[in-house]
């Protein structure tokens, strides 16, 4: 799987988690098909959420060292985030094909254009700091 | 817990998945602690087996991609972990007390030396590696 190079930061760790992140999601459109499909659709909200407080983590880290002067804003569209998150866990604890379909569609929407709009500066920002 | 000065390879992302491991390392003793969690349980030890592949995955990504002498040595020594966690789930699929004492203590013992012996020396390496490639 590729992460298509307009959504590249240039940032090695940032572009490996990007990719995973979007792979996670194609994760979790196989469980429409799957019989177990609660007990997996639970496993894999579980590990998405898990898997962005972390990305989000390591993000925040940087921009806190290198003192990012996007670094409230940004941290402010994570936090936004998790809560849109924790808002569609509260409303989808059953498993159905639908709410795979919208966690997957609204997710992927806004990664893209998070990274489009945040990341992509974030990233800059970073390989500048680190001479790279 | 909190990763001594000692540990710390310089690597921002690297340094924080450290930490990270070792915060996992304690959400699995506190939901050992808790009986009545299974699930949490479970899903926190699902999730550590997900996050030693991930970050095994990056550092293997820097090693390609920067030419690291060690790379065939590092690697193996991640492979041999994977298999040991996998051999670990294989064997605990419930939630056993002696399994995750087990798991505990074989973790931490892993990660504390494979940091020191070999994450150091990656560390020191990607380092170095981006301040060559910064300065031609």
């Amino acid at each position: 799987m590729k992460l298509d190079l307009q959504f590249q930061t240039g940032l090695l760790w940032q572009d490996s988690q990007h990719k995973e992140w979007i792979w996670f999601l194609n994760e979790l459109t196989k469980t429409q098909k799957s019989k177990q499909g609660q007990e997996l659709f639970n496993q894999a909200v579980s590990f998405l959420v898990m898997y962005v407080h972390h990305h989000f983590g390591i993000e925040e880290e940087y921009m806190r060292r290198y003192a990012y002067p996007e670094e409230k804003f940004h941290g402010e569209e994570h936090r936004l985030y998790l809560l849109r998150l924790k808002d569609f866990r509260g409303k989808h604890r059953e498993y159905s094909d639908e709410a795979v379909l919208k966690m997957v569609e609204s997710m992927t929407e806004w990664l893209y254009s998070h990274i489009m709009e945040n990341d992509k500066k974030l990233g800059k920002f970073i390989l500048k700091k680190e001479h790279l | 817990m909190k990763l001594d000065v000692k540990y710390e390879t310089g690597v921002v992302w690297q340094d924080f998945q450290h930490k990270q491991l070792i915060d996992l390392f304690e959400k699995i003793k506190e939901a050992r602690s808790d009986n009545k969690d299974k699930n949490l349980y479970r899903y926190t030890i699902a999730f550590l087996a997900m996050y030693v592949n991930h970050h095994f995955k990056l550092e293997e990504e820097y090693m390609d991609k920067y030419t690291y002498p060690d790379t065939a040595l590092h690697r193996k020594e991640h492979q041999e972990f994977i298999k040991e966690i996998k051999a670990f789930r294989e064997e605990n699929i419930n939630y056993s007390e002696k399994g995750a004492d087990e798991l505990l203590t074989r973790m931490g013992e892993w990660i504390l030396s494979h940091i020191l012996e070999n994450d150091q020396k990656l560390g020191e390496y990607i380092r170095s590696f981006e301040q060559k490639k910064s300065a031609s």
